[in-house]
């Protein structure tokens, strides 16, 4: 039901072998910044994509994110065909940020935007810590720095996003961040031994606008881990 | 590639109903593009608010054929579209799937939109191993929220302000049909048909059970005049001056319903049933090939009758009832005892034909519901739509209960 890309994700910076220092785009925060994805980071993104648990980094329905008539991401794929198929429609459909710690620069998670529509003024929105990293005050500061580049950097109303809701943890953590839930699926998707709830969540500007201030301040007020 | 089939070697076992759906033909292409090229209309489907050309828009149908499944309705006498059908995003590894439906403009509001969808959708759950059918409507569609709900669907939530038309930003609503919510329908509404060859009344077919249902769902969801055309006819004709006993029962019947259709539409909690005529009350109250009972006074005046035909009720064979009243002049108490004699002669007549079961659809919340328990005296069975609920009796208990507080003797053979 888009209306298309609006955007043309950026694919990659000049970056063999660079530290990503020289790249555009790069936001900084206290805890990490905020970088687009470099040729560098596709072992782990590819790792984090095929380690066999949920979530994966990329939206999994078909129906939500047309993979160019790919099946969605639950396939598996080598990483030559998976270089080919899925991760160029991944950069290409929206913005895509890799985080990384600062200052020692290690992968901290993706976060990414598709389907953007220019009409109706909102965007997917995604994002993914692999581990127990959804929980580090460095994945609440990246959520931060990514919603505030959005809503500033595009006249976007509205940014949507999907999880499995048995998916605890960052369900949690996008709901802390201001994201409401707006619509369950019962029993939706299979995962492991039954069918598991599915919800997508919305995030208007003002919403954001609103949540903001407390958020940051509460991510000050917390030792960092 | 669309292929192009004669018209003329079209005529398949549904050619009799009154509907019928099948494989969208190249030939229906300019009819499509017709619909979804109204710029007053396109905004009722898709977000998108591009134009096309009619080769954009057929190579985007043929691109969707490939990964959905889409049927067109027809008018079964002149093969003419009345709608689109598709089922996409079709995740049969979750069996979850999505729906839509377009019905052309003269269609509308007249019962063809859901006869379609649950023709479609029993289709579809044949087909595809799915458990749920999703269904999007944008919050402006009230046709769409209207079909989707008489259709069983529920909301499941909505995507807030989400879309952009003429002068603000609307709701995305989202709703989900169950398989089971599929079944209780077309059991409400088409009764036993799916499976024609066995246990059909005889002379009651697809089009008598499709015209019913669609004269059922206007009357339930009557909000408003019927503007356009009225439905097709029945099958079985009946004169006022025949003579035969059954034409003079239904005379009598469709007179008593007739004369007091205002009270009798707030009875059952169809409300459009007050504007029927009587012609359109003789062609409902006995269909073909249903059975026709009546309980009368000494002096031939008609106290209840009722109309039933045999189906299989969750596995067992049962008898239906279709059409049952009472003379409103008579008292509470006499309109019970009156239709529980009916029911009576009705059920002792269904155990010799080898039933055991017998069942009714009633709105809840009505004093036709009200009664039915009283008579039937069973708990009912509230289903997921339109406020409908199923009651149903045993029937060898029935007819020990109903001889008792009729007073009538139980015969031992």
């Amino acid at each position: 039901m888009s209306d298309g890309p609006a955007l043309n994700g950026q694919m990659f910076g000049d970056t063999s072998g660079s530290d990503g220092e020289s790249l555009p785009c790069t936001i900084q925060g206290q805890l990490v910044r905020l970088r687009p994805i470099a040729k560098i980071d596709l072992p782990a993104l590819f790792a984090w994509r095929n380690d066999g648990s949920w979530p994966i980094p990329f939206a999994r329905r078909s129906d939500r994110v047309t993979l160019g008539g790919l099946q969605a991401s639950d396939r598996v794929l080598d990483f030559d065909t998976w270089c080919q198929t899925e991760l160029p429609f991944v950069l290409q459909s929206g913005v895509a940020f890799l985080s990384e710690l600062s200052p020692q620069r290690l992968p901290l998670g993706v976060l990414l935007t598709h389907t953007f529509s220019d009409i109706h003024g909102w965007a997917y929105y995604r994002e993914f810590f692999p581990g127990r990293l959804w929980q580090s005050m460095q994945a609440v500061e990246a959520t931060a720095l990514c919603l505030d580049y959005l809503f500033s950097r595009y006249p976007l109303r509205k940014l949507y996003t999907e999880v499995l809701v048995c998916d605890e943890g960052p369900l949690e953590k996008l709901k802390y961040a201001g994201f409401q839930e707006e619509i369950r699926l019962e029993e939706d998707i299979w995962f492991g031994e039954s069918f598991r709830d599915y919800v997508y969540l919305g995030l208007f500007r003002e919403e954001w606008a609103e949540r903001r201030t407390s958020y940051l301040a509460d991510l000050a007020s917390r030792p960092s881990s | 590639m669309l292929v192009d089939i004669d018209k003329s070697h079209h005529k398949g076992p549904d050619a009799d109903a009154l509907i019928h759906l099948s494989a969208m033909q190249e030939h229906d292409l300019p009819t499509l593009y017709e619909w979804f090229s109204d710029a007053d209309e396109w905004n009722l489907w898709t977000n998108i608010r591009r134009p096309m050309s009619i080769e954009e828009f057929g190579r985007g149908i043929t691109q969707q054929m490939q990964g959905s499944s889409i049927m067109i309705a027809r008018d079964s006498a002149s093969q003419t579209p009345l709608g689109f059908l598709q089922l996409y995003d079709m995740a049969l590894r979750d069996g979850v799937a999505s729906f839509l439906i377009y019905l052309s403009r003269d269609r509308r509001s007249l019962g063809y939109g859901i006869l379609a969808t649950v023709e479609f959708l029993a289709y579809a759950f044949k087909a595809y191993p799915i458990r749920k059918v999703y269904a999007d409507a944008f919050e402006f569609n009230k046709h769409s929220v209207a079909l989707l709900l008489t259709g069983g669907f529920r909301e499941v939530g909505r995507l807030r302000k989400h879309i952009w038309w003429a002068d603000r930003y609307w709701d995305q609503i989202k709703y989900v049909l169950l398989r089971e919510d599929l079944e209780a329908l077309h059991n409400r509404f088409l009764g036993y048909w799916g499976t024609p060859n066995r246990n059909m009344p005889e002379g009651f077919g697809r089009r008598e059970a499709q015209r019913l249902m669609v004269a059922l769902v206007t009357a339930i969801f009557r909000n408003g005049p019927q503007e356009r055309q009225r439905l097709d006819p029945g099958t079985e004709t009946h004169t006022e001056d025949c003579s035969h006993s059954r034409c003079k029962d239904i005379g009598d019947f469709s007179d008593m319903i007739s004369a007091s259709r205002e009270s009798y539409a707030v009875e059952e909690g169809y409300p459009g049933f007050a504007e029927w005529t009587y012609d359109r009350w003789r062609e409902y109250l006995v269909p073909v090939g249903h059975l026709l009972h009546t309980t009368r006074n000494d002096d031939g005046t008609l106290l209840a009758a009722l109309a039933c035909r045999d189906e299989i009720y969750k596995g067992e064979p049962a008898t239906r009832i279709w059409s049952w009243a009472s003379s409103p002049s008579l008292s509470s108490e006499e309109r019970d005892r009156a239709e529980m004699s009916v029911v009576l002669e009705c059920a002792a007549q269904a155990i010799e034909r080898g039933r055991s079961k017998l069942f009714v659809y009633v709105q809840k919340n009505t004093s036709r519901a009200d009664r039915a328990s009283r008579v039937l005296g069973d708990s009912p069975e509230v289903l997921p739509f339109a406020g409908t609920m199923v009651i149903t009796s045993d029937l060898p208990n029935f007819v020990k209960r109903a001889r008792g507080r009729l007073g009538i003797e139980t015969v031992q053979r």
